[in-house]
């Protein structure tokens, strides 16, 4: 009889990457079956050559479009739409990759990176995602947590910046009782409230024009979106 | 511990119909009562769970009849998409891919309605721009093999958007899962 010990198993830890190198928007080329969606005029492009400056390999290009409106709106979103990952399922950790266009002028415009349960114009009910408008936070980065349309909101002093990438990661503890909210791997704030254990979201990037009606629309380009979770 | 509650009726831009009284930011403050600015309420601990059990069921109702909508309708997009995905995809016949397009389509009904007027075999292009050769005798067949694919396409959407629309609460749409 073998009596050798077994080493301690690891903890499993499943990773998924998507570098949004597809080919066309059908869902079944994405590894995190991400699908673009069109809200009240909102419109998107994938790029799928990578830059001269190679700063990129794909990416997907996210328009409020240019339907005189104030609420247009593009979602980057997963899951064929339905609700999936919960808060407490294990430690997760979501990053995306972003850069934002231009951030001023007509029309205001918000955009959300995280996980999110939904994504009608205005916010999820419940969701745990980056948040950035010119009207909130002085333009700053904020962290958000938000259960059954309640928020607890993290506010940092990292202002955004026009054309300029930033990867935005935030890590769920185990038991879903902390979120840390990181910009470009700087801790900015971690929230302990209003953490939505009991209700799924899925992974969703968007970005929507607010306050008054423009035709001009403003863009989000996303390069990747890497999911953890350890089990 | 008490918590700073600022509550929707002094939201400005907030979600259709969501009840006045529903919080919708929470700063918890620990010993501190210093609330962060105007309109904001401090409530215990306790206080707040009051409040929260207090307005739950008109916040439910508001959740389910409004936000439920709303996800419904978003499936549903995500199914007919689904569906054109299926028939863009074309259909097989003798071991050869054919496109579905709105073109073919017309082309491949034109075969039939036409089909005495015209000089058989009949040179057709496959999916993937080769020649095929249709033979009379396989025109029944070849229609009806594009067909098949169209109508299993729209017959399981049509499935599932039902079961979407009967859906009365998230479970219930959670569990319509789009397999196809």
């Amino acid at each position: 009889m073998d009596n050798t010990a077994l080493p301690t198993p690891s903890i499993p830890v499943h990773d998924f990457f998507d570098d949004i190198l597809w080919n066309g928007e059908a869902n079944t080329d994405s590894p995190l079956s991400l699908t673009r969606t069109s809200i009240n005029g909102g419109t998107g492009a994938l790029e799928i050559t990578a830059p001269v400056d190679n700063t990129y390999s794909g990416l997907y290009a996210l328009e409020t479009g240019t339907t005189n409106n104030a609420t247009g709106k593009s979602v980057l979103d997963s899951s064929g739409g339905a609700n999936r990952i919960k808060a407490g399922g294990g430690a997760q950790t979501i990053e995306w990759r972003i850069r934002i266009t231009n951030l001023s002028g007509t029309p205001q415009f918000n955009i959300k990176l995280g996980l999110q349960d939904g994504s009608a114009i205005g916010d999820p009910a419940n969701g745990v995602y980056f948040y950035y408008s010119s009207t909130v936070n002085s333009g700053n980065w904020r962290g958000v947590t938000r259960n059954a349309s309640t928020s607890t909101n993290v506010d940092s002093s990292i202002a955004v910046a026009a054309a300029t990438w930033y990867k935005l990661q935030m890590r769920i503890n185990s038991d879903g009782t902390n979120v840390d909210f990181y910009v470009d791997g700087v801790l900015i704030g971690s929230s302990t409230t209003n953490i939505p254990t009991g209700n799924a979201m899925r992974l969703m990037a968007s970005i929507e024009k607010q306050g008054t009606n423009s035709n001009v629309s403003r863009n989000m380009d996303v390069d990747y979106v890497y999911y953890r979770v350890e089990r | 511990m008490n918590i700073a509650v600022l509550k929707y009726q002094f939201v400005t831009d907030k979600p259709n119909g969501i009840p006045d009284e529903w919080p919708a930011e929470t700063i918890y403050l620990g010993n501190s009562t210093t609330l962060p600015g105007e309109n904001w309420v401090l409530m215990t601990d306790s206080e707040y769970q009051t409040h929260l059990s207090t307005n739950q069921s008109d916040y439910d109702t508001w959740f389910n009849d409004i936000v439920l909508e709303e996800q419904k309708k978003i499936r549903i997009v995500e199914i007919d998409r689904r569906t054109q995905e299926i028939i863009a995809g074309g259909f097989e016949f003798d071991s050869h891919l054919f496109s579905l397009s709105l073109n073919a389509q017309i082309n491949w009904s034109g075969l039939l309605t036409l089909k005495s007027m015209l000089p058989w075999p009949m040179h057709v292009t496959t999916y993937d721009d080769n020649e095929y050769v249709l033979q009379e005798a396989d025109l029944l067949n070849f229609i009806s093999s594009g067909k098949s694919v169209i109508m299993d396409a729209i017959d399981s959407g049509r499935a599932l958007k039902l079961q979407v629309n009967q859906s009365t609460s998230f479970e219930e749409l959670d569990a319509v899962i789009d397999s196809r």
